[in-house]
């Protein structure tokens, strides 16, 4: 009796406390827009990420004057005719990890996971499913995701004169290592 | 007739150059910098306060303005594209002042009272100052 009580306190004395929350205040969001004429490029390295990896809750948000566009009357029309950032500073998602509990954060590895939740964007909200994966490493995560975003989904009118210029599908790309809360 | 009609054509041919020029430089202007423009001086604690208080009317008040910040750094990082990040101490331990500098090595020691001038893109987590120099 006194061996099991000993060696159940040994594995309880060892076993290995990992960090349920995480969140990083430079998530990378970039997005890309193909077109003929021109291509249109940006960089935004100001987004906030918190993961529960419990809960499996995932939340971003994306301050929209943060874009970093290469042509400085790019990021004017970016920001004062198509995004309207004055009005709408942010973008957010907030939702969960579908399939949190196939993410085993003790073991290192990149897990395909599924994002789950609403998708706010120049105030319009949707309900989104994005395809992404959780690279864990030394039981922190790093979130990463492709996906793409329709300009007329989310009320982004692109006049007809530039038309050519936007593609209507703009593709997405985030990139979000973080670090475990209270570190 | 002829003198007439070159006149003409060097006339809509002077018109389309300074209009070419013109469209050349808007096309190419140069990016927006804290240093063409007078900041807002606050100090980190007044700012996270006042978003805190009231996001929307802070918003009005200072989104997308130059902002001169004091503050005390509580931590100095790098972000996926090595810039520098400083991150302000804060009364408050839920949200802070985030900025984000302009230079790759802008000299910022932990502990230190800094002055920084930055564009304000809102609130986050924190409240976020982007392009941000070092006020002397």
């Amino acid at each position: 009796m006194k061996k099991y009580i000993f060696a159940l306190a040994l594995m309880l004395a060892v076993a290995p406390a990992f960090a349920q929350k995480f969140m990083t205040r430079t998530a990378r969001v970039s997005f890309f827009s193909a077109t003929p004429m021109e291509n249109i490029e940006a960089v935004n390295n100001e987004a906030a990420c918190a993961l529960d990896a419990k809960a499996g809750t995932l939340q971003f948000v994306v301050p929209i004057k943060s874009f970093k566009f290469e042509k400085a009357l790019m990021q004017e029309h970016f920001n004062e005719n198509y995004m309207e950032s004055d009005k709408y500073p942010k973008a957010e998602f907030k939702g969960k990890i579908a399939n949190i509990s196939s993410v085993n954060f003790a073991k290192d590895g990149s897990y395909k996971v599924q994002a789950v939740g609403k998708m706010t964007i120049h105030g319009v909200t949707r309900d989104v499913n994005v395809p992404g994966v959780l690279n864990i490493k030394n039981g922190v995560p790093v979130a990463e995701g492709v996906f793409n975003v329709r300009c007329a989904d989310y009320g982004i009118k692109i006049p007809s004169v530039v038309s050519g210029k936007i593609a209507q599908q703009i593709k997405v790309t985030v990139a979000a290592p973080m670090s475990a809360v209270g570190k | 007739m002829k003198k007439t009609a070159r006149i003409i054509f060097l006339i809509l041919g002077i018109g389309l150059l300074v209009g070419g020029i013109a469209v050349y430089y808007v096309w190419n202007k140069p990016q927006r910098t804290v240093e063409g423009e007078k900041g807002i001086v606050i100090s980190a604690d007044s700012l996270i306060a006042t978003y805190n208080a009231d996001e929307k009317a802070a918003d009005a008040k200072y989104l997308n303005k130059a902002i001169q910040v004091q503050g005390t750094v509580a931590k100095v990082e790098k972000n996926q594209d090595g810039q520098t990040t400083v991150l302000f101490v804060s009364a408050d331990p839920m949200s802070s002042v985030f900025c984000t500098m302009r230079d790759k090595d802008p000299n910022i020691a932990t502990g230190t009272v800094v002055t920084l001038k930055g564009f304000c893109s809102g609130h986050t987590m924190d409240v976020l100052l982007t392009d941000c120099i070092v006020v002397k």
